[in-house]
């Protein structure tokens, strides 16, 4: 819209330039919504959760984010959490960090100062060894570990997508954490419904070995048995693979560590937000979507355990049966 | 007898897709070749939509996909049923979990996203075990289900139309040439501007050594495993899953051979297990000894009226339609999802009289919907152009009168107009 | 009797059908007969062939059925006059070949007369030919500060009731994309008060504060343009889904927090006065505009709830009169003109107490740019969060200038050289009772009314209580009909801390500057 060719400003008119303004004043305050996401000095995790959790630093009610978060405390890095939508986010998902504004002193001119860049996820690991005042316990590097990552992002991550969002048992949960919150329409919440839907289930598609994602010409349809099957295989490996360690965590660690971290972002969650309560017993796969149940049914216990261990260990007084 | 119901044989091996290799493989291992058939056929024709499915007459059931059928198998064994390894293992589980997650990209990527490879190889094998007009409908279908898959890899450059003309001029030897006319989805910021051919070697090499960096990701946690029989942390079903995958990757004679000379430069114990495995499980290379059923010459009664829909003329015909209802925008997929889901519920609630009906009626179903549908269009289309515009609401003259006796001889417009009587201004 | 009508009848509808009047004193022969009783028997429209009867119902059936015992000649060429320019209003009729024809009845050999002798008695007959019903077009664009490329299909006439469906699409600089139909129709046959109904998708950058935002919405609308004075009200009732995303790397936490979904429901009102002589190069006369939106309050629900009012008051006037000057003289015109802005935030629902959030940055106002307070960059005032201008919810800015023509150029030149200062002041209502609590991350955003009253009032305080941001310079105006060109080489001569200046040259392309 305006051009003014940077190069070759004559001498006389750069001292012109030079001279104005003649006056001027201290900035402008921001607006009331923006002073309290530029008034704290922490780094700020953008996370799902709510307004109330994200004021306690409760847990995320997204496993992607809860995993990050979980991380960040136990590297002990000072950080606050602020519940966001994928919007906010540079890479178009959450969770992301966005550091702490360089300028220390004056509050008034913090907001002077150019925003930092935002850490995404992938960074996020090399970020809390940096800052963090702890060294999580290093993963031992193992090409083991990798077989056992996908258990988290295969059978897993699938079960959690199906049981959340696309088990019409769940919806009423869906909506209070992911529609409702972006908005009071009715119409809104339909269409964003219908995408996290649509979206749920290409993700579910895109890398599940039973729901026809491999070479069928029309993957379309989801097994949800065969997927919660594939999880309950998923959680028992998992917890015959902690019985394994010598110590309370996986791969024998003397503290926990990211694994220890992706491990309990789906468990923790399994147990609060999609166990039928504590009435369920063992694995009653005939109550589909009950992937709490599974949690407790793995192994003999192991995986509830660790999750009561880490709960207890970064959140203290955290119940499950918080809402 | 059971039936299995898989992808046709390619590449010399007895199926394309390596679930349904896998599943083969373990059938051979574990059960006598005198219970079970194969029936080849693609997703459309069976009701679960999903390949591999096995059919047990026993008990009346589907089981659709690799991990379903082994256990399935374990649960319902038939007699000649023996598989010594251990049921379940930690590691083994996760193995199969990684092959899923990250071998099936890397084979996706091999096999069908790159342009060359499937046009010279796959497309070609699809064409082969597909009965005329699906492979119009299916492959296609295929082939952007495996793009997404590989998606994340970000190396959806590898399709490109481009690259046949830059191999003949001598300059295209890797798999890479830039270019945007690919139709697989390509993320924008992947895309990468036409360049010279001068400047094309560079990033083919760059991409060369990415796809040998993602191989290598892969292959070195599979080959830490110890693969061989009788290994207690490995299963069976496991070692078909890996043996499947990796077969894929060494044995199709694709003109762009990166995966293969990657494992064949690098990890030859994996090349050992394949050739090893694959000569245990079929004893001439391929699938030609095993118990293949010819689709309409099954024997067992109550599963044969299942397949037909395989095979006759109208079965193709309303898989065919079918896939062609699946690529209208907007319809197609919701039609699809519930034409899916209605086959399968049917399968999965009722006996076996049901079932058949419905399967049948279904298909009478298909038949109907497309051809009322095409009718439709094509009266849609007469219509516009008999109308050849908007209709129209008015008249040539309107007129008002005044509402009184003796002035009704109006609408004299003649008297108007023509000059005589009343003056024109 | 014929022979006298044709003045008023005949000549001004078939010249030019947009001012098809009576002449205001008759001769005097002519007045007799205006005064002496008459009717209309009958009225004929010939060549509305796509064209209902139920909207030409609404104008011709008055005229012969109503006529009334004492209806003059006078008053019914009068009527005849007005049903005549509200057809040509209804824009779906050509200028050419159009034309009003009247004659006299009792001239008829059907011998209608005797009924009423001593009445004249007129037949009426409008001739016209149809618009093509549908136009299709492409061409490019400037709106403020930004130029763009759109295709637009008009369909003109849909259901015969002079309906109009407008489809348009376009791209520009900044709209990546934006998708509108229009569906408007005349109520009760009137051309002057239409009711539309609109459906929009669009998706535009706002690099000024790095993000994107789509919008998807429709509204309903009513508009009634007074015909005689010009003013036109227009009442509309919108549901927008907005949608920010797409931010920048280096967005702001303010543009993080408010990134993501809401839903604007409101009812607003737009008045406009606009009484210059041009709308780019204006002379002489005055423009004055008020919009007031009520959002999300009451029964109107939505995710965002306030009270949003701007009023603009623009003017200009002739240095020196032309008439002591040789005609072919330019005359030096000064200008100003002075915008203010409010957005009060309310409580949602149908409580004035409750807690409140304020603003959002999409519907708070922006201030500054190269058609608005010049010598600032695109929303280059108010408060800054980083290099974002996050917007104000109280603003003033006002302008004055004068034009100079160009040497050795005539009044109709469209080139002037303007000397302008202008400058402005956008306050953000903040939260005055929290600002002292320091530390943890507080996301109770709600204030209640109290604090937002006190809030709005030191805002509006803040506005008087220092200088405004100013820019003064001077710079070339080309005000072609399509938009109004300016380059100016201005100077920033007071700002604040974070606003963001810009020194030198600047060029601003749109209709409506400050």
């Amino acid at each position: 819209m305006s051009v003014w060719p940077s190069p070759a400003v004559p001498r006389p008119l750069q001292q012109l330039f030079d001279r104005v303004p003649l006056l001027t004043y201290d900035a402008n305050v921001l607006p009331a919504r923006s002073q309290s996401a530029t008034s704290s000095r922490l780094p700020t995790l953008y996370v799902f959760s709510t307004d109330s959790d994200a004021r306690l630093g409760a847990p995320s009610y997204n496993p992607g984010c809860l995993k990050w978060q979980t991380f960040l405390k136990l590297a002990r890095v000072e950080f606050q959490i602020v519940p966001a939508t994928n919007h906010a986010s540079p890479t178009g998902a959450l969770p992301f960090l966005l550091p702490a504004r360089p300028s220390p002193s004056a509050s008034a001119s913090a907001s002077a100062s150019p925003a930092p860049a935002p850490v995404s996820s992938a960074r996020l690991q090399k970020y809390a060894l940096e800052h963090g005042q702890h060294k999580p316990a290093e993963q031992t590097p193992t090409l083991r570990l990798d077989a056992y990552q996908a258990l988290l992002d295969v059978p897993i991550r699938n079960a959690w997508l199906q049981a959340l969002y696309l088990e019409p048992r769940h919806a009423a949960l869906l909506d209070r954490l992911y529609v409702a919150p972006a908005s009071s329409s009715r119409w809104v919440q339909a269409t964003l419904r219908h995408q996290l839907r649509r979206a749920a289930e290409a993700e579910i598609l895109k890398t599940s070995s039973s729901a026809g994602g491999s070479a069928s010409a029309t993957p379309i349809l989801v097994d949800e048995s065969a997927m919660y099957a594939g999880a309950r295989d998923a959680l028992d490996a998992l917890a015959d693979l902690l019985a394994e360690s010598e110590t309370d965590w996986f791969f024998g660690a003397p503290s926990p560590s990211l694994f220890d971290a992706s491990v309990f972002a789906y468990t923790h969650l399994m147990r609060r937000l999609l166990d039928g309560g504590a009435d369920g017993e063992g694995e009653d796969l005939k109550i589909p979507a009950r992937l709490g149940a599974l949690v407790r049914a793995a192994g003999t216990g192991e995986l509830e355990r660790h999750q009561s261990r880490l709960l207890e260990m970064l959140w203290p007084g955290e119940s499950l049966s918080g809402r | 007898m059971l039936q299995l119901h898989v992808w046709g044989p390619a590449f010399g091996l007895p199926s394309i897709d390596a679930e349904c290799l896998a599943a083969i493989a373990y059938l051979t291992q574990t059960t006598s070749r005198a219970e079970f058939r194969l029936v080849q056929t693609s997703p459309s024709a069976v009701p679960t939509h999903h390949l591999p499915a096995l059919h047990d007459p026993s008990t009346d059931t589907w089981a659709s996909g690799f991990a379903p059928i082994t256990s399935h198998l374990r649960a319902h064994p038939p007699p000649s049923f023996h598989d010594a390894s251990p049921p379940r293992h930690a590691d083994s589980t996760a193995y199969a979990a990684f092959l899923t997650a990250h071998a099936a990209p890397l084979v996706a990527l091999s096999l069908y996203v790159s342009s060359a490879n499937w046009a010279a190889t796959t497309r070609p094998a699809y064409s082969a075990i597909l009965p005329f007009p699906l492979p119009w409908t299916e492959p296609p279908a295929v082939r952007a289900a495996m793009g997404r898959r590989a998606e994340h890899l970000g190396m959806s450059s590898l399709d490109t139309d481009a690259e046949a003309s830059a191999a003949e001029s001598g300059q295209g030897r890797g798999d890479i040439a830039g270019g945007a006319g690919g139709w697989v989805h390509i993320p924008a910021a992947l895309r990468r501007a036409p360049r010279s051919v001068k400047d094309a070697l560079a990033p083919e090499q760059a991409a060369r050594i990415r796809l040998d960096g993602l191989a290598k990701d892969v292959l070195n946690v599979l080959s830490e495993v110890d693969w061989e029989a009788g290994e207690p942390r490995t299963t069976a079903a496991a070692r078909c899953l890996a043996f499947a995958y990796l077969a894929l990757m060494l044995v199709p004679d694709v003109p762009r051979p990166w995966l293969r000379d990657t494992m064949r430069a690098a990890y030859p114990r994996l090349c050992e297990f394949v050739e090893t495995f694959r000569w245990e499980c079929f004893p001439d290379g391929g699938g030609e000894v095993l118990p293949w059923s010819d689709g309409k010459a099954s024997g067992s009664s109550s599963s044969s009226s299942v397949t037909r829909g395989s095979g006759g003329f109208l079965g193709v015909g309303a898989r065919f339609a079918q896939g062609l209802i699946f690529d209208i925008p907007g319809i197609g997929e919701e039609w699809h999802r519930w034409l899916a889901r209605r086959k399968r519920r049917a399968v999965r609630q009722s006996g076996d009289e049901r079932q058949i009906q419905l399967s049948k009626g279904s298909d009478a179903l298909v038949v109907t919907a497309s051809a009322g549908l095409a009718l439709l269009a094509a009266n849609i289309g007469v219509f516009l152009y008999r109308a050849g515009g908007m209709p129209s609401f008015g008249a040539p003259l309107h007129s008002w009168h005044m509402p009184m006796a003796g002035l009704s001889g109006l609408g004299a417009a003649g008297a108007l107009f023509s000059g005589a009587l009343g003056r024109r201004y | 009797m014929a022979a006298s009508l044709a003045p008023g009848g005949s000549n001004a509808a078939s010249h030019s059908p947009r001012t098809p009047s009576i002449p205001d004193t008759p001769a005097p022969a002519l007045s007799d007969h205006l005064l002496t009783p008459a009717s209309i028997s009958s009225v004929e429209v010939y060549g509305a062939t796509n064209t209902r009867r139920s909207l030409l119902d609404h104008l011709f059936r008055p005229l012969v059925e109503n006529p009334g015992p004492t209806t003059t000649l006078g008053e019914l060429l009068n009527r005849i006059n007005r049903a005549s320019e509200k057809l040509v209003r209804l824009d779906i009729f050509k200028q050419e070949g159009y034309g009003v024809f009247i004659s006299d009845a009792r001239d008829r050999p059907s011998g209608a007369s005797g009924l009423h002798p001593e009445r004249t008695e007129l037949d009426v007959s409008f001739r016209v030919k149809e618009k093509s019903r549908l136009v299709l077009s492409a061409g490019t664009d400037f709106g403020n500060a930004e130029g763009s490329a759109y295709t637009n299909a008009v369909l003109r006439n849909v259901f015969g009731g002079a309906e109009s469906l407008s489809v348009n699409a376009s791209t520009g600089t900044r709209t990546r994309s934006a998708y509108n139909a229009v569906f408007s129709a005349p109520l009760n046959g009137n051309p002057d008060l239409r009711v539309g109904v609109e459906g929009l998708q669009s998706s535009t950058q706002k690099p000024w504060a790095s993000h994107e935002e789509q919008l998807a919405g429709g509204s309903l609308r009513l508009v009634w343009l007074a015909r005689k004075t010009g003013d036109s009200h227009a009442l509309a009732y919108s549901g927008v889904w907005r949608q920010l995303t797409g931010l920048a790397t280096g967005a702001s936490p303010t543009v993080r927090a408010d990134a993501g979904d809401s839903l604007k429901s409101s009812i607003t009102h737009t008045f406009t006065r606009d009484r210059r002589d041009s709308p780019t190069l204006p002379q002489r006369g005055y423009l004055f505009r008020t919009v007031s939106e009520l959002a999300g309050w009451g029964p109107l629900h939505g995710d965002v709830s306030f009270f949003k009012s701007e009023a603009e008051v623009a003017g200009a006037s002739s240095l020196l009169s032309t008439a002591r000057f040789h005609k072919s003289w330019t005359p030096i015109t000064v200008g100003g003109s002075l915008r203010l802005g409010l957005l009060y935030p309310l409580a949602a629902g149908f409580s004035f107490g409750g807690p409140t959030s304020p603003s959002r940055i999409n519907d708070r106002f922006q201030l500054g740019g190269p058609t608005d307070v010049r010598g600032f960059k695109l929303g280059g005032l108010g408060p800054h969060d980083g290099s974002d201008a996050v917007g104000g919810d109280v603003f003033a800015a006002g302008s004055v200038n004068m034009m100079f023509p160009l040497p050795r150029t005539g009044p109709a030149s469209p080139l002037r050289i303007q000397l302008f200062a202008n400058g402005g002041r956008l306050v953000a209502l903040r939260n005055e009772g929290r600002e002292k609590e320091n530390g943890g991350p507080d996301s109770n955003l709600a204030l209640n009314s109290s604090a937002v009253l006190r809030g709005m009032k030191s805002a509006v305080g803040e506005l008087a209580s220092e200088l405004p941001s100013l820019a003064a310079g001077v710079g070339l105006v080309y005000a072609h009909p399509v938009a109004r060109f300016e380059l100016n080489f201005s100077l920033p001569i007071i700002r604040r801390e974070g606003e963001q200046v810009r020194k030198g040259l600047q060029v601003g392309v749109g209709i409506n500057f400050l």
